[in-house]
């Protein structure tokens, strides 16, 4: 076979599949959000998500009420067109408190999974990528995974004391675990690939081994994982308002709303329903998009 | 008679299997197990062996991209094996190696000239953006490749595409010695035949040395000017690669040449068929490792070792056959 190849030496290269049709540049982007438009959830997800962050960042200006104003004659009446979601046992309209109840608990997802996020990814990558370093610190996240989440949570502002910013460190710091591990995986499968093995064979610098090449090829867990887990970070910062360690009275985030309400609920379901359905939104609407993102940026499923 | 670019001696790369508690990693799997050969400047020293034999491991041991448990490597008069970090880094430019998935040994996320652009900012080759820019175009033209190419992502090459990549990554740093681990095996046939006279004419041009494995005894002979044949980690038998292909000498390479297909119906073979699997190289067999499977086998080869013998100059032997000692055993 190739003695017969060799007497053709001087044969011109000619590839036998050519891939010369012109790929647009952003053929990765366009073909993720191909993939997205397809999936009802991720839209759905997305339409829920989209709804209550420009609610909320307008809250301000579309609020009817002021967010704090008491208001003893219009104490605890229903539903109605004066107060659409009707009004709690200071007369304060449910809806504008739930306008700016969103801010607070969105921002704390927010800042919760960037501070999680962050710390999580750093130690995954150090985990996965310097083995020696491996064990010590997998060791001591299991450590942290021992404990239910929102378990560890309460003890952490019981350590810091009660407060929204130390009710988000809490959220944040029970939610470093899934992202070390998650990271941690993937940087495993990568640093083992034979491109990581290539730069080493270069001599490239370990920390361009790591940004270059293994960040890259690992941003897509990151993605998914920090929009589940954007949902699950609102929902424990609520459970802890709600258990009277986040937000403190009059400050209306939603968790806080709910625990408020649960005083009246006999009498005034209109109190918890709302913010609670909010919260079950908004946590439903991160798992729709997580789950659309998850099978949109999953190279197999095309 | 000049020093060769690389010689390794006794080299092995051990991996401790089974850590238990109060056992910790007694038992080994011997994937390289003492390895001495020598590549002379400008030759291609072919390594070919079944599956499992320790070929890729080797490869990579001299690389350091896996420690070695034993031995010494020298480089153009340096010890690598002893060599720190940045000493390391820095030699790694003379030493390259081009892998056998061109679907792995790419970053999906890296356009073909990040790829090599990484390799020149590496070691300093190119001092602007714009003179490395030059290089990788000039990269491209040496393999095969247009400079159009510059700014695409792996997915959009075939798999020979891919693998003249690979390829100008490797050279992109200059190398004196490239270590190709089956570069060829992953590709169609008609294709094959194309990369390996790539590296045939990159060869003569830059005037590289070659490690080549492979388990396709008839790319090997295509490429090598001398033959390693690798069973169990060991070297069994170094040779010429004419006289490795005329007259066979270890059980193991008769038996591997005589799988060779011939295009001539008439010439009729006497194929050896080897029975049994390869043994485990976590528990390789005492004396000769191949004994299990060989038909010559004698009962010395099941305790003795046996030694490397020179049959005449330039050509190694590891079996008793060939030494004078035991004689009288194979009468």
């Amino acid at each position: 076979m190739l003695k017969s190849i060799e007497k053709n030496n001087n044969l011109l290269f000619v590839d036998p599949d050519p891939l010369d049709i012109k790929l647009s540049k952003n053929s990765f982007l366009n073909n993720f959000l191909n993939k997205i438009m397809k999936n009802k959830g991720a839209i759905i997800g997305s339409v829920i998500l989209l709804f209550f962050i420009i609610t909320s960042a307008l809250a301000p200006i579309i609020a009817p009420y002021p967010v704090n104003e008491m208001n003893f004659d219009d104490s605890l009446q229903g539903p109605s067109l004066e107060h659409w979601l009707g009004t709690d046992e200071f007369g304060r309209d449910i809806w504008t408190r739930m306008l700016y109840g969103g801010r607070v608990s969105l921002l704390m997802g927010l800042f919760a999974v960037t501070i999680s996020g962050t710390i999580g990814v750093t130690l995954g990558v150090i985990a996965g990528y310097y083995r020696k370093l491996d064990i010590y610190i997998m060791q001591f996240i299991d450590i942290l995974m021992t404990f239910p989440s929102l378990l560890m949570a309460i003890a952490i502002v019981a350590v810091l004391g009660v407060g929204l910013t130390n009710a988000m460190i809490a959220v944040a710091i029970s939610a470093v675990p899934s992202f070390v591990r998650v990271v941690r995986g993937s940087v495993l499968s990568i640093r083992e690939t034979e491109y990581v093995e290539a730069a080493r064979a270069l001599g490239v610098k370990n920390w361009r081994i790591i940004g270059k090449h293994i960040l890259p090829n690992v941003i897509s867990p990151i993605i998914i994982l920090a929009t589940l887990e954007f949902g699950g970070s609102i929902l424990s910062a609520a459970a802890l308002s709600f258990l009277g360690l986040g937000a403190q009275p009059p400050n209306p985030e939603w968790g806080a709303l709910v625990y408020v309400g649960k005083s009246f609920l006999s009498q005034a379901w209109w109190m918890t329903l709302f913010p609670g359905l909010a919260i079950m939104l908004v946590v439903l609407g991160f798992n729709l998009l997580g789950d659309g993102l998850r099978d949109a940026l999953d190279p197999k499923s095309n | 008679m000049n020093q060769p670019l690389l010689s390794v001696k006794n080299l092995k790369t051990h991996f401790p299997i089974k850590k238990k508690l109060f056992n910790n990693g007694t038992h080994f799997i011997k994937a390289v197990d003492g390895i001495s050969f020598h590549v002379n400047k400008g030759e291609t020293l072919g390594i070919v062996g079944e599956s499992g034999c320790g070929k890729s491991t080797m490869g990579r041991s001299i690389l350091r991209l896996i420690e070695p448990t034993e031995g010494s490597i020298m480089f153009e008069g340096i010890e690598v094996t002893t060599l720190n970090q940045t000493d390391l880094r820095k030699l790694r430019s003379k030493m390259q190696i081009v892998f056998q998935d061109p679907y792995a040994s790419l970053n999906p996320k890296m356009t073909v000239g990040a790829i090599l652009g990484e390799a020149l900012s590496t070691h300093q080759l190119g001092k602007s953006a714009k003179e490395r820019k030059k290089k990788v175009e000039n990269l491209l033209l040496k393999v095969g490749l247009s400079p159009t190419h510059i700014g695409r992502y792996p997915h959009e090459f075939s798999g020979g595409q891919r693998q003249r990549i690979g390829i100008a990554r490797a050279i992109a740093v200059n190398p004196a010695l490239i270590i190709a681990d089956e570069p060829v095996s992953a590709l169609d046939v008609s294709v094959q035949a194309q990369v390996l006279n790539l590296f045939q004419d990159l060869k003569e041009t830059l005037g590289l040395t070659y490690i080549f494995i492979a388990h396709d005894l008839s790319v090997v002979r295509h490429v090598s000017d001398r033959i390693g044949v690798m069973y169990l980690g060991k070297i069994v038998e170094l040779s010429d690669k004419k006289q490795l292909f005329q007259n066979p000498l270890h059980p193991y390479t008769q038996a591997l040449m005589s799988a060779v297909p011939s295009l001539d119906p008439d010439i009729k073979k006497n194929r050896i068929i080897l029975t049994g699997d390869v043994p485990s190289a976590s528990n390789p067999p005492t004396g000769c490792a191949f004994h299990t499977r060989c038909k010559f086998r004698k009962n010395v080869c099941e305790s003795v070792n046996p030694r490397e013998i020179e049959v005449i100059p330039g050509r190694f032997v590891n079996c008793h056959m060939y030494d004078h000692e035991f004689r009288e055993d194979f009468k």
